[in-house]
């Protein structure tokens, strides 16, 4: 099976990423959820592991989870009380603000795997074909300067110890321009030297020439519809009465579900079908 | 003993009048004055349900303004979704938790034709325009169900037509058939009040708006259709909901599958 285009997996996450902001429902962002996971460990390459995204989506949602149940005191269901003379928290911890909580972490949850296709799955350089045309040399910029990022981490731990071996001591805010100029001066040396050479590669020297151009095949084209319609019929569920606004407050109720938006979430799940990447090592 | 028997018979009469005589109608009083009209229905815990019309100028008003105009006392607290109702009519008598714990004033909106819409905002976030109802009804916050139909508010009264002058016959006996007689003129009928039908305290159903709705418990908290269509549109909507709920519990159970499917195939290729 081909891998699917770039530009597939772009116009997917958007699609993933429309649903998940598009509705309020628990039960939609968790097949949301399911299906970005789906998708992204059928078409994991080997030797990456989903263990970073997965601890970071654990620690947005525990985030959030705990930031709702504890700031908001709204609710029949009293679970717990914290005094209320302290400020901010104090109040009653409810079941609907844990209920609300847990929606909010669904959601962040969803909108994370749906976009770590992006990161975990494509190259760099895949990602920069990925990008619209007039947007490409842009997006080759802003990567640039995001990798020098970690290089000015790095420098500073440098010239820290180096000047730790020196007597160099820490005393005040002052004391640290002994550190600060240099990471500044290795910074602007780092981003003079990448500028050249990426100059002498021919960026932004006129229309690239020799990269292979992607095109679309039948899988692409059946994700790509695919998306689109999901996100057709998530925009028109509120308009035609599909979707009922899901809310916890002022007393916790079930969430109600349609077929239709429970299918199209599911559906999302098409790529995770098109990969023919089990049992890779 | 006469005189006494005279005082006590017109004593009896005095309340035989006050039962025969209607009295002030607890249903639908209109208040405030202005083109457009509002309603206003609280029921109490116990069934007792209280309406009130509110006549507004302007293209809507809020609910919170329209509560207020009505006249009925009410208590609220501010929070971050609106205005809280935590007292209505003096219901409950005392409060320490707004909303209660475990009864609590259900705020909902009708729009003139459906059934109630249960409010996830407070009243002051509320907007409603001519027709419109609001509804509070003191339920248990498990099962929160919405209030008695509210009754339309009363037509503004008709114009009363002029009264036509008597004129007296001409008092020569000459002529009696050229002095055309004129009818006597009709005493002039009092103009209609606006003073709405009676209604009980219990408020029975106005079957001229919409038809009585019937009280659900629990489920999802959003009013239920009216019977008038059938009890089909609230089955419709809960078997929608269900048949809903059922494809998403087997579309969760079909990714997780594909999910563990696939990890558990990935390791044993490992190895």
């Amino acid at each position: 099976m081909r891998p699917l285009a770039p530009r597939t997996f772009l116009a997917w996450s958007l699609a993933a990423i429309a649903v998940s902001v598009l509705t309020d429902s628990p039960v939609y962002r968790a097949l949301v959820a399911l299906s970005a996971l789906a998708v992204l460990q059928a078409w994991l390459p080997s030797g990456r592991s989903l263990r970073g995204i997965g601890m970071a989506a654990a620690f947005a949602a525990s985030l959030a989870f705990a930031m709702n149940m504890a700031l908001g005191h709204t609710g029949v269901h009293v679970l717990a009380r914290l005094p209320s003379d302290w400020p901010v928290v104090g109040g009653p911890i409810t079941l609907e603000a844990a209920a609300f909580g847990g929606a909010v972490a669904l959601g962040l949850v969803a909108a994370l795997l749906a976009v770590a296709p992006l990161s975990l799955v494509l190259e760099p350089h895949e990602i920069v074909d990925a990008i619209p045309r007039q947007l490409q040399r842009t997006g080759i910029a802003v990567a640039a300067s995001l990798n020098l990022v970690g290089g000015i981490g790095r420098t500073f731990a440098e010239v820290r110890d180096a000047q730790l071996m020196r007597g160099w001591k820490p005393r005040g805010v002052r004391s640290w321009n002994e550190v600060v100029v240099p990471v500044v001066l290795t910074a602007i040396e780092d981003s003079v030297l990448l500028a050249e050479s990426m100059e002498a590669r021919g960026f932004a020297q006129g229309p690239r020439t020799s990269f292979a151009a992607t095109r679309f095949h039948g899988a692409d084209l059946l994700v790509l519809a695919t998306a689109a319609a999901v996100v057709v019929v998530f925009a028109l569920s509120r308009p035609l009465g599909l979707a009922t606004p899901w809310y916890p407050y002022p007393s916790l109720t079930m969430p109600s579900a349609h077929p239709l938006l429970a299918l199209a979430c599911v559906a999302l799940a098409l790529p995770a079908l098109l990969s023919d990447r089990d049992g890779e090592a | 003993m006469r005189l006494a028997a005279s005082i006590l018979a017109a004593m009896l009469a005095s309340l035989g009048l006050t039962a025969v005589v209607p009295a002030t109608p607890l249903g639908v009083a209109c208040a405030g004055a202005g083109s457009n009209h509002a309603t206003v229905v609280v029921e109490h815990g116990n069934g007792t349900v209280v309406q009130r019309c509110v006549a507004f100028d302007g293209e809507s008003i809020s609910g919170e303004q329209l509560l207020a105009s009505s006249g009925i006392e009410y208590q609220t607290q501010t929070q971050s979704l609106g205005v809280a109702i935590c007292q209505v009519d003096g219901e409950p008598a005392g409060y320490t938790e707004c909303p209660g714990r475990s009864d609590y004033w259900s705020f909902w909106t009708w729009t003139g034709r459906g059934p109630w819409t249960y409010s996830r905002v407070g009243v002051s976030l509320v907007t409603l325009h001519d027709g419109d109802a609001e509804g509070f009804r003191y339920v248990p916050s498990a099962s929160p169900a919405p209030p008695v139909s509210p009754d339309p508010c009363p037509a503004p009264p008709a114009p009363t037509p002029a009264p036509a002058t008597p004129t007296r016959p001409a008092p020569t006996p000459v002529a009696p058939t050229s002095a055309a007689k004129t009818p006597a003129a009709q005493p002039t009928r009092a103009a209609p009040t606006d003073a709405p039908p009676r209604t009980s305290a219990t408020a029975a159903p106005s079957p001229s708006v919409t038809p009585p709705l019937p009280r659900e418990s629990g489920g999802s908290g959003i009013a239920a259709a009216s019977p008038a269509s059938g009890g089909s549109a609230a089955t419709a909507s809960s078997s929608g909901s269900d048949g809903g709920l059922v494809v998403a519990g087997l579309g969760a159970g079909a990714l997780a599958a594909l999910v563990v499917g696939r990890a558990v195939r990935r390791r044993r290729a490992r190895r």
